[in-house]
């Protein structure tokens, strides 16, 4: 790195190019935090995450225990090993709002006063955060697989995914249901990934099947379990039950993905690979901010206790993080601060991020060295 | 609230783009430098060889990155194409009767979606000029059509997507239709060009071709036919594939320009050669043409002429020739520059014409303090207190320069007497002398009770005097034999005749007139009991004053004085000035602060009347500076007031006030290089002229010399042109001021590919310390590679003193003055470096090495050295430690005595090892900082560390039980790529109640909680982080107090971080220092509020200063004033002032707060006086823009509009850490709101400029 910072101060190396590096190279090092974990809040499977967009700082997770908890990630308590942990600052408890497995959970993007959750229960609520309470709810009549509201607050449609052949937009202003756009055939994962401009009429753009009509029969076919705009809007990410993972463009009408890549999930030290293709796709994140400047990865969760790290444009495989002892559900990116959380069907949140990263203060060595008499590995001088 | 003032005092002077076309008439051929947000016009003098600015330099409202002329066939001028660094395009047109830059288009270009490309956009321009494209998105092409007829002529088209995601460069074919070629690169590294029909709707493929890998340059040839120019090759493409192609020497190419469009290119590579490509129907050949300044772009001027713009050295401009020279001539003004070593080459077909001083890139710089100036009179040169040293340029031309604000005097004669009051000089020619005209210099000193008269001969008189050398070297000056001159009383004036063959001395009892011999020839005296008190005495002229009676005498034929005319006055006189410019008024200053014009020969009240100055006026001067005509008037206060005088001497037409200093003000005109400037002197003594680059404004450049309290010019001397007589602390000198100019820049230039890394002054042993990474041989004679080398050399001569140097593939990376580290020595220097051994991607282990100088055996030894497991980002000195910034972590080092003996002697050889025996550098402290601390400062216990991609991170230093402990305070949570940090020292005790500006209603509705509690409070740590998107954040930390309560019950709590300001400079500041450039001077009108804390360097070669503004209120008054200024008065290009200084980085985009632009707040001076009325009220938007109108185009509704859209997406203000920003000031009244004048204004802008 010395040498990239010297030629960026003499100008012969850009900014730009300078930052790809590094982050690269500081992604690549993402490992278990040592000095943060989250709080256990939940008892059963934790199936969606979201952290806000405006400060970074308040991150939300529901499951299938039907509690939805809101913790504040700058405010930590000291445990006994000296690491912060995050407590939840405020939750809804269990089958206060929703009665059944909340599928999925987001922002609003413009502000934090406000989130929405989908659920199988058949609704998509919509949520006060800072009281806490519900402020309006969509029944859609059969359960709710996923929603996702704007990504810039721009609008205030919320499209919401349930077990019907069709997509419906749900209306923040009026409260009702503004469009529905057909979707698949009822009840079939198809494996196709559908694009449409709901501005127009015939709104559906294209469908996109790449490799997987190559397969006769439908049944063989590998059910898209994940989705995920790029953060330009230029591209879309989809992610398939049997580890392929596919980058398409969306400005022009693509045949072929611009990446078609298969993730290996093995991690070497032998943890069974086991699938769960339920009915709930597996989350997965972007992680494009000024820390990782020009770098695009995201995360993948895999089904088994890993999550993988993946670079969009090139569709290399950057890493396989194992920390969970239950299959991953979904997984969270803190823009700005270089941390990753993740959680799984063991109720876990956890926190990633670059060892370098951590500040340990005196007593943290200290309750570390005590724990783990190996320390000392810097050396004699540091 | 403590605003932060920030002002480039050397501004960048890296060339980021530049054209050549006929922009300001269809005979001019003009070159346009773009460096950063300025444009610079210039005509190219062919027969001189040499530009010729036209008009004053433009600002732009962005850093400009591309510019192209355009040349539509309907236009007898070209227009001129600039886009901004922030996706902005404008065309400009020059109006010739106004001399101004018309905005004829302008806008932005924006996609919802789509990601911006890395680096900076790509452009072209059609060769007919009816379009441009940009590529500013990956994949996303944006085409202008461009319409020469009318007004706003350019007409946006849809955007296209491209496949091309990796676009690196393109161009449109010269043919009939629009037709764009696109060279892009693959996932896999394959580089391919393809073209395009560029329809209004979509753009259709045409062909595709794959080119060399390293290919990076795409020009059009005509006929459907591209030249591709790449590292190593250069090759004709068509729609058939590739057509031929020649290999030229590896290297990057930097530029190409055209020299005769599709015949002959010319390419200038990474390594500073120049080639020229010529395409002819047999083939492609590449033809050497030789070196020239590594180019960041190029623009043929025709006749030969080309300029080579750099971005990391002076530019040039050269002249191509067809042959050969063997022995170029360098051009005078290029003799002694940095770039002479490099064009002097033989064998070059490059004739140097003019060369461009530039910093860029500032990659280091230091600040000499104390200690500085040990070699003051030794001659010229060397590192004075006050002065900046930086290290600039890479590669080819690198060089240390040394940067001093104000006006330098090298002194040229230290006369033997003290107790001066006053001097004259007068130069006598002999008349009466048979044959050659013998001329004598003669000084007069006035004494508290008694004259002296000292006299050197010129050449020419046959005398025991001889000339300069034996002068400066002996100071030998006969003293006059007492003849005629009055030497028993003090002289009140003294000056030659107009014939030059008489002196006048002016006493108290008498006026003598003098020959050559110093004969008293002639007498007038006084009337008996009226002494006279004040005289002033300019050629023939003699004006006299006793009391309140004024009388003229004339000197008749050098033999006879006589009294022409007497007059009273109601008051008493203090001071007299007859030099008028037209010998027909004298300015007499009475003791009750009236100051009159009285005409000559009759002394009657001239038309003129001077409005009161509060003062009494104890200096006088009438000169014409500039074009203009001032009345100038220096007050017993230390106030300088400047009169402009209409043309008719009939009236006052400007009447500005400054505070030099706080004793009584000497003015004295002197020619300095054909120039007349002003000389005041007091206690802060400064020179006055007028600017050219800034209307003819008088501008003051301060006196770098001691207190100077009397000044004389000695004119028509031979052998000292241009000398001044000098007192200061009563002793008598001469010396010879340096061009005037307020920032005096002096290029020490190294040999190539040593340019240094890091600087530090060591005022001990008045050296200078550098390390930079040399190509060459070891010492030992091993194969040529990069080898670190530590060096010293000396603050005079700039000589290398001694050296170290490193192990193989160890490199330098930080460097610090260690004086203070319990050495019982001095002169000692700490180095920090890494290494990267191969295979390796990063530093693994590095080494911290303390040298000292030794001045006394003149050697450099390696006293201590310690290895640590990474690379030394950073070294500071903290409290006689160290303090080091080793990979990820912070390590305190500190000197001490050995516990084990050291196991090799010291070598006492040559290589400059020479260990402490009894002494050793250990680590006390070692703490996890971040990913990597690259930068770090002190301020007081607090430790503030820059992270390479995770802002700034705050440790305080406590020791407990003997135990030193870096105990984490605070950490800002924003990824923010910081490339410098610094620490703000706390605000003054009496500017504490201040800081707070006073209520106004409820504009400013957001109040700021933070500021108001902890925040606000003087307790907190300050500092500015410079990031690596060009923009500028200050943060604050609560104080030591404020977290003592926390940390007693929770030591490892991190409390959380303020953010103060956010800025955009648009460039990177590579260093940020502690010091100032000009020298603490008390103003009586701000005392204190303005203070210059830090220099920052930047990437394109700018220095500026950082100063805290600890008043609120001025502060606001500041900031309403840089609003109206961007709101009323219209750039070029009319791009949005609020989103040039936008805060911006990949994260994030919001408005700028906390700081003030003092680059556009300093241009208020240079407003005409309607204009600055306007600006300062505010609320004649429209009036003023139409007034302004000839300094910009007219903003119509659709720009309005374009503005208003923008800046609605900025509505929600930004939250930060529960501390919102100011809601940023609209366009206000200040004198309504603020309830101060304009001179208060006026006044409080001039002493803004003073602080650089």
């Amino acid at each position: 790195m010395s040498g990239i910072v010297r030629n960026r101060a003499s100008g012969v190396v850009s900014a730009a190019a300078m930052q790809r590096a590094v982050s690269t190279k500081v992604l690549r090092s993402v490992a278990l935090a040592e000095t943060k974990r989250v709080s256990r809040a939940h008892t059963a499977p934790v199936h969606c995450m979201a952290i806000d967009k405006v400060e970074h700082r308040f991150l939300l997770s529901a499951g299938a225990d039907t509690s939805i908890q809101l913790f504040d990630l700058e405010a930590t308590q000291k445990t006994d090993t000296c690491a912060s942990q995050i407590e939840p600052a405020h939750h809804i408890p269990a089958e206060s709002g929703h009665t059944r497995l909340i599928s999925s959970i987001e922002w609003y993007a413009a502000d934090t006063g406000m989130f929405s959750t989908a659920s199988f229960d058949h609704t998509v609520r919509i949520w006060d955060a800072v009281e806490l309470t519900e402020a309006c709810q969509f029944d859609l009549g059969s359960r709710v697989n996923s929603h996702r509201m704007s990504a810039t607050g721009s609008h205030s449609l919320i499209a919401a995914a349930d077990e019907s052949p069709y997509i419906r937009l749900c209306d923040l202003a009026t409260g009702a249901f503004a469009q529905t756009v057909s979707a698949h055939a009822q009840g079939c994962n198809d494996g196709c990934l559908k694009l449409w401009d709901i501005r127009r009429a015939d709104s559906q753009l294209y469908s996109l099947d790449a490799g997987n009509s190559l397969s006769t029969n439908p049944s063989k076919r590998a059910a898209i379990s994940s989705v995920l705009f790029t953060e330009d809007g230029c591209r879309v990410v989809s992610a398939r039950s049997d580890h392929r993972v596919q980058v398409w463009s969306v400005t022009n009408f693509p045949i072929e993905p611009l990446v078609d890549c298969h993730i290996s999930i093995e991690t070497g030290i032998g943890s069974s690979a086991f699938l769960s293709p339920g009915p709930i796709g597996a989350s997965m994140t972007s992680a494009v901010d000024g820390t990782t400047a020009g770098s695009e990865v995201m995360f993948i969760p895999n089904g088994n206790t890993t999550v993988a790290m993946v670079d969009i444009s090139s569709g290399q495989q950057v890493a396989l993080l194992d920390g969970h002892f239950a299959p991953t559900t979904c997984t969270a990116w803190r823009v700005g601060h270089l941390e990753l959380y993740t959680s799984g069907a063991d109720s876990e949140i956890i926190v990633w991020c670059p060892p370098a990263n951590e500040a340990l203060s005196d007593a943290q060595m200290e309750a570390r060295a005590d724990a783990w008499s190996d320390d000392d590995s810097d050396g004699p001088n540091n | 609230m403590q605003y932060q003032y920030v002002v480039s005092a050397h501004k960048s002077s890296a060339v980021s783009a530049c054209a050549s076309g006929r922009f300001t008439s269809p005979q001019n051929d003009n070159l346009i430098v773009a460096r950063g947000n300025r444009l610079e016009i210039t005509c190219l003098d062919k027969a001189a060889g040499a530009l010729t600015p036209m008009g004053s330099e433009h600002r732009l409202n962005g850093h400009i990155a591309h510019l192209f002329a355009l040349q539509p066939a309907d236009r007898p001028t070209a227009l001129l194409l600039a886009l901004s660094a922030k996706q902005q395009y404008a065309v400009l047109s020059w109006d010739a009767a106004s001399g101004q830059v018309v905005t004829e288009g302008a806008g932005e270009i924006s996609e919802r979606t789509g990601r911006r490309r890395e680096g900076r956009s790509l452009a072209a321009v059609d060769a007919q000029s009816r379009a441009f494209a940009v590529c500013a998105y990956q994949g996303i092409v944006h085409v202008f059509a461009v319409d020469a007829r009318a007004r706003r002529g350019v007409r946006a088209a849809p955007a296209h997507f491209i496949d091309e995601v990796r676009a690196l460069d393109m161009c449109f074919l010269a043919g009939d239709t629009l037709e764009l070629a696109v060279l892009s690169e693959d996932a896999e590294g394959a580089r391919r060009v393809r073209a395009y029909a560029v329809g209004a709707e979509r753009m259709e493929e045409l062909w595709v071709c794959a080119v060399d890998a390293a290919a990076t340059h795409v020009v059009a040839l005509g006929g459907g036919r591209l030249l591709v120019v790449g590292d190593d090759a250069v090759s004709v493409v068509g729609s058939g594939g590739r057509v031929r192609g020649v290999a030229r020497r590896a290297a990057r190419v930097a530029a190409v320009a055209w020299v005769e469009r599709g015949a002959r290119l010319l390419v200038a590579d990474s390594d500073g050669l120049l080639s020229l490509v010529v395409v002819r129907p047999a083939g492609v050949f590449v033809e050497r043409l030789g070196a020239a300044p590594v180019a960041s772009a190029l623009a043929y001027l025709g006749d030969g002429c080309v300029f080579v713009g750099s971005a990391c050295g002076d530019s040039l401009l050269a002249r191509l020739r067809s042959t050969p020279s063997p022995e170029p001539q360098l051009p005078a003004g290029l003799a002694g520059s940095v770039l002479a070593q490099r064009v002097a080459t033989g064998d070059s077909f490059i004739e140097p014409l003019a060369a461009f001083a530039c910093l860029a890139p500032l990659v280091d710089l230091c600040v000499a303090g104390q200690g500085a100036g040990k070699g003051e009179g030794g001659g010229n040169g060397g590192v004075a207190a006050g002065s900046v040293v930086t290290c600039s340029g890479h590669r080819t031309t690198p060089s240390i320069r040394v940067v001093r604000n104000g006006v330098g005097v090298e002194p040229l004669a230290q006369l033997d007497c003290d107790g001066v009051a006053r001097t004259w000089a007068l130069t006598l020619a002999d008349s009466t002398g048979s044959g050659c005209a013998q001329r004598r210099v003669l000084m007069v000193a006035s004494l508290a009770a008694a004259s002296r008269v000292l006299a050197w001969a010129e050449p020419g008189d046959h005398g025991e005097m001889a000339g300069r050398a034996e002068m400066a070297d002996h100071v030998e000056m006969a003293e006059l034999a007492p003849c005629g001159w009055a030497t028993d009383r003090p002289t009140l004036a003294a000056g030659a005749t107009a014939s030059g063959g008489c002196a006048v001395q002016v006493t108290r009892d008498h006026v003598t007139l003098l020959d050559f011999s110093g004969r008293a020839v002639a007498q007038w005296p006084a009337a008996p009991g009226q002494p006279i008190s004040v005289a002033a005495v300019s050629g023939d002229a003699v004006v006299v004053a006793s009391g309140a009676r004024l009388a003229l005498l004339h000197v008749r034929g050098d033999a006879s004085v006589v009294c022409v005319s007497e007059c009273m006055l109601p008051s008493a006189v203090a001071c007299i000035d007859v030099q008028m410019p037209d010998a027909k008024h004298v300015a007499v200053g009475l003791w009750d602060g009236d100051v009159q014009v009285l005409t000559l020969p009759a002394l009657g009240r001239a038309a003129l009347r001077v409005p009161a100055l509060g003062a009494p006026a104890r200096s006088l001067l009438l000169c014409t500076l500039g074009s203009a005509c001032y009345l100038l008037v220096g007050t017993g206060d230390g106030r300088l007031h400047q009169l402009a005088l209409l043309d008719s001497f009939l009236g006052v037409r400007d009447h500005r006030c400054v505070t030099l200093g706080v004793q009584p003000l000497l003015l004295a005109p002197f020619w300095n290089r054909g120039q007349l400037n002003v000389f005041a002197a007091c206690d802060h003594s400064a020179v006055l002229f007028a600017a050219p680059a800034h209307r003819g404004r008088l501008m003051y450049a301060n006196v770098d010399a001691p207190e100077i309290t009397c000044a004389a010019p000695v004119v028509g001397s031979a052998e000292f042109p241009d000398a001044l007589c000098l007192v200061s602390g009563g002793r008598l000198w001469v010396g010879r001021p340096d061009p005037v100019q307020r920032l005096h820049v002096r290029a020490w230039p190294l040999p190539p590919w040593a340019a240094p890394h890091r600087i530090a002054f060591n005022g001990a042993v008045y050296a200078l310390a550098t390390t930079h990474e040399a190509v060459g041989d070891a010492a030992g004679g091993d194969a040529p590679g990069e080898f670190g080398r530590l060096s010293v050399l000396s603050a005079q001569s700039m000589g290398v003193l001694g050296s170290v140097l490193l192990e193989p593939f160890e490199m330098p990376e930080s460097l610090c003055v260690a004086d203070g580290l319990d050495l019982r020595r001095g002169g000692v220097f700490a180095m920090g470096s890494s290494v990267v051994l191969p295979g390796d991607d990063d530093a693994r282990s590095g080494r911290v090495l303390l040298a000292q100088w030794d001045e006394r055996a003149r050697r450099l030894l390696v006293v201590g050295e310690l290895a640590v497991l990474g690379a030394v980002y950073a070294l500071a000195p903290f409290r006689g430690m160290l303090v080091a910034a080793v990979g990820s972590r912070l390590l305190l080092l500190a000197w001490q005595k050995r516990t084990q003996p050291l196991a090799t002697a010291a070598s006492t050889d040559g290589s400059g090892w020479a260990l402490d025996a009894g002494w050793e550098l250990v680590v006390v402290c070692s703490q996890q900082a971040q990913i990597a601390a690259l930068s770090l400062c002190i301020s007081g216990d607090t430790i503030v560390v820059g992270d390479v991609l995770a802002s700034a991170a705050v440790f305080r230093y406590r020791e407990d039980g003997g135990r030193h402990r870096l105990v984490p305070v605070a950490r800002d949570a924003a990824g923010v790529w910081t490339t410098a940090v610094a620490a703000l020292p706390p605000p003054l005790p009496q500017n504490r109640a201040l800081l707070a500006p006073p209520p106004v209603d409820m504009e400013m509705s957001v109040r700021l909680p933070m500021f108001d509690q902890a925040f606000a409070s003087a307790e907190c740590t300050r500092f500015v982080v410079a990031d690596a998107h060009h923009n500028i954040i200050r943060i604050a930390v609560p104080g030591a107090t404020a977290t003592a309560t926390v940390s007693s019950e929770d030591a490892d709590v991190e409390g959380r971080t303020a953010v103060e300001a956010r800025w955009h400079l648009g460039d990177q500041i590579n260093v940020i220092r502690a010091g100032a450039l000009v020298m603490d001077i008390p103003d009586p009108e701000f005392p204190d509020f303005l203070r210059p804390h830090l220099l920052f360097g930047t990437l394109q070669g700018a220095l500026g200063v950082m100063a805290s503004v600890e008043n609120g209120h001025i502060g606001r008054i500041l900031d309403r004033l840089q609003t109206n200024l961007a709101h009323l008065v219209p750039t070029p290009g009319m791009w949005d002032y609020q989103k040039w200084r936008a805060y911006k980085s990949d994260q994030r985009e919001c408005m700028a707060f906390g700081v003030l632009d003092g680059d556009l707040i300093e241009t208020f001076l240079d407003l005409p006086t309607e204009i600055q009325r306007k600006v300062f009220t505010g609320n004649e938007t429209a009036t003023a823009i139409a007034a302004a109108a000839a300094a910009g185009g007219d903003p119509s509704d659709s720009e309005r509009e374009r503005k208003l859209e923008y800046w609605s997406r900025y509505e929600r203000v930004e939250v930060e850490s529960a501390c919102t920003c100011l809601a940023v000031l609209g366009v206000s009244n200040i004198a309504l709101k603020e309830n101060v004048d304009l001179d208060f204004v006026m006044r409080l802008v001039e002493s803004l400029t003073r602080l650089h």
